[in-house]
């Protein structure tokens, strides 16, 4: 006998009809830019872990008469070593084999090249004592007193630039998901604010009998948070074929930065937060709207 | 003991934006368990008292109190419990189309938050009593004007409400429903509800003998039973509260 409605004729809202539309757009852009922003932040992370506490030492060979001098260069390599290997805080410095070097560069050159025909430096990896103090401007002048044709690199200028680079598209992506959430919030209390013209009389006769702003502004929110779940729910499912087939692109690039940027469970975990946000974010403006307009009634 | 007054207006005038005023110098008292008709021409002002009554409205000036409190002091947020006191049958019925006539009626029940149980027992009493059994499931479009009458009424009276207003309550129906409407209105009345009906019906006021509140040109008299504007002899009779 008593089937329960809305008191609300929330049917005959053709504006309400936006709504699922908008929360789509905006799950769907902030759920790209939450993937973009946690990929390279894994990213970061994964590079930086890996290359903080360890230097790189490059050994320019020494040429004479147009031909390299393998002699020579062996001999400097040595007193590259002798020079880290008596310096504080260093733990292990070693030379990469030829064939550490050609693995280094077989994603790049593939597996057909002589390393001997390339003009490559020869590399020493350096690790450092975990928490020490490591004197590198010391270091850097005794290498290039005894060993001119030595360089050291210490990395943090490239880690530097690269952390400048994902915390600006970290900033980009943030301010275009704040102007997404702005935009919905703004659609949201349209709608909601053209729904309460509307039914003004049907709310007058609610408060009429008895109703407390609160009756009505719940019964407006759980209109938003259903129209809101459809918009998020078809929003997060349009994520998911563009991020397995960039995780797909990326899992084909062997090596460099790329093959680092993986989507792993707890970035799921956030991503999964963003419609249910939406949602939140869609009935919390809705609520506050109608108690904000109702207050201005008798 | 000193007496119990439903309804105090003092000095009371409304105006709509800038134009004159609707009601004068309205001062009035009805006591607790009071049943009144409520008459005058159209335009006269029968629909803007009753709607101060039902607190759709605030007075442009004087002072307005239901059941001892006056109205400009309440806070927003008591109002609801104010107005769960009042029952009001609406001359237009302000039905919700898109309810069936058992959620029309049920709705001062939902929103004072009645069990859901208590509310379909009550409701569907109510709705076999005026004669709508058969239409309980019926949205307001589908029923006739009589019928649609009689869900505003069970509406008003299903909260059993401590005054209850009327606005031209008879104008759709046959006199036969019409006294067995009154019967309910009187039967409420006995339990202590206090009852204005605003209408037009003379033949309602002489055949059920209750004072009669008259606007006329804005400003009210009360006239006792028996009494009637029409008899201008009487006029300097009628008590003016």
């Amino acid at each position: 006998m008593f089937k329960r409605s809305s008191d609300l004729p929330f049917a005959n809202d053709t504006a309400a009809w936006f709504l699922p539309w908008m929360v789509m757009l905006m799950v769907f852009f902030a759920g790209l830019m939450t993937a973009g922003t946690l990929s390279l932040n894994s990213m970061l992370s994964r590079w930086s872990r890996s290359i903080s506490g360890s230097l790189t030492v490059q050994v320019i060979p020494i040429e004479e008469d147009g031909r390299i001098n393998k002699k020579k260069t062996q001999q400097e390599m040595q007193d590259v070593l002798d020079i880290l290997r008596k310096t504080a805080g260093i733990a292990s410095a070693r030379a990469l084999t030829d064939s550490q070097m050609k693995n280094l560069l077989k994603p790049w050159l593939g597996e057909s090249f002589l390393l001997e025909d390339l003009p490559m430096p020869y590399l020493i990896d350096v690790q450092l004592i975990p928490d020490a103090e490591v004197d590198l401007d010391m270091l850097k002048t005794l290498l290039a007193r005894n060993t001119p044709n030595a360089s050291l690199d210490v990395h943090k200028l490239w880690l530097g630039k690269l952390i400048k680079l994902v915390r600006t598209l970290d900033f980009l992506g943030s301010a275009l998901l704040s102007l997404v959430i702005a935009t919905t919030s703004v659609v949201v209390i349209y709608v909601t604010s053209s729904s309460l013209a509307v039914h003004k009389p049907v709310i007058e006769l609610l408060h009429q009998t008895g109703a407390h702003d609160g009756y009505i502004s719940k019964q407006y929110a759980q209109r938003t948070a259903v129209l809101a779940s459809v918009g998020a729910v078809v929003g997060f499912l349009g994520i998911l074929p563009i991020i397995f087939m960039l995780s797909s692109v990326v899992g084909e690039v062997q090596g460099g930065l790329l093959s680092e940027a993986r989507f792993d469970a707890a970035s799921w975990g956030l991503l999964s937060l963003v419609p249910v946000l939406a949602v939140i974010l869609s009935t919390l403006t809705a609520y506050w709207t109608v108690q904000k307009t109702l207050r201005r009634m008798l | 003991m000193a007496e119990t007054y439903v309804i105090e207006f003092d000095a009371v005038g409304l105006r709509y934006g800038q134009g004159a005023e609707v009601l004068r110098d309205i001062s009035f008292a009805l006591p607790a368990g009071s049943f009144y008709f409520l008459t005058g021409e159209s335009g006269a002002g029968k629909t803007s008292l009753l709607s101060l009554l039902y607190l759709a409205r605030s007075p442009t000036r004087g002072s307005v109190k239901l059941f001892g409190k006056g109205v400009h002091n309440i806070p927003r947020d008591d109002l609801p419990e104010l107005r769960r006191r009042i029952g009001v049958v609406f001359q237009d019925f302000r039905l919700l189309d898109h309810l069936s006539a058992v959620d029309n009626v049920a709705l001062p029940l939902r929103v004072a938050g009645y069990p859901e149980d208590e509310i379909q027992k009550r409701v569907a009493e109510l709705l076999m009593w005026v004669g709508l059994g058969a239409h309980l499931n019926a949205k307001p479009p589908t029923l006739s004007g009589g019928q649609k009458q009689s869900v505003a009424i069970a509406r008003a009276v299903i909260n059993r409400p401590q005054l209850l207003l009327a606005d031209e309550p008879t104008g759709n129906m046959d006199d036969k429903s019409a006294a067995r409407l009154m019967r309910l209105f009187i039967e409420l009345n006995k339990r202590g509800t206090t009852v204005v009906i605003a209408t037009h019906n003379e033949g309602l006021i002489r055949t059920f003998p209750y004072p009669r509140i008259h606007l006329a040109n804005g400003q009210l008299t009360i006239y006792p039973v028996g009494y009637s504007p029409d008899q201008a002899y009487l006029k300097t009779e009628a008590l003016r509260v």
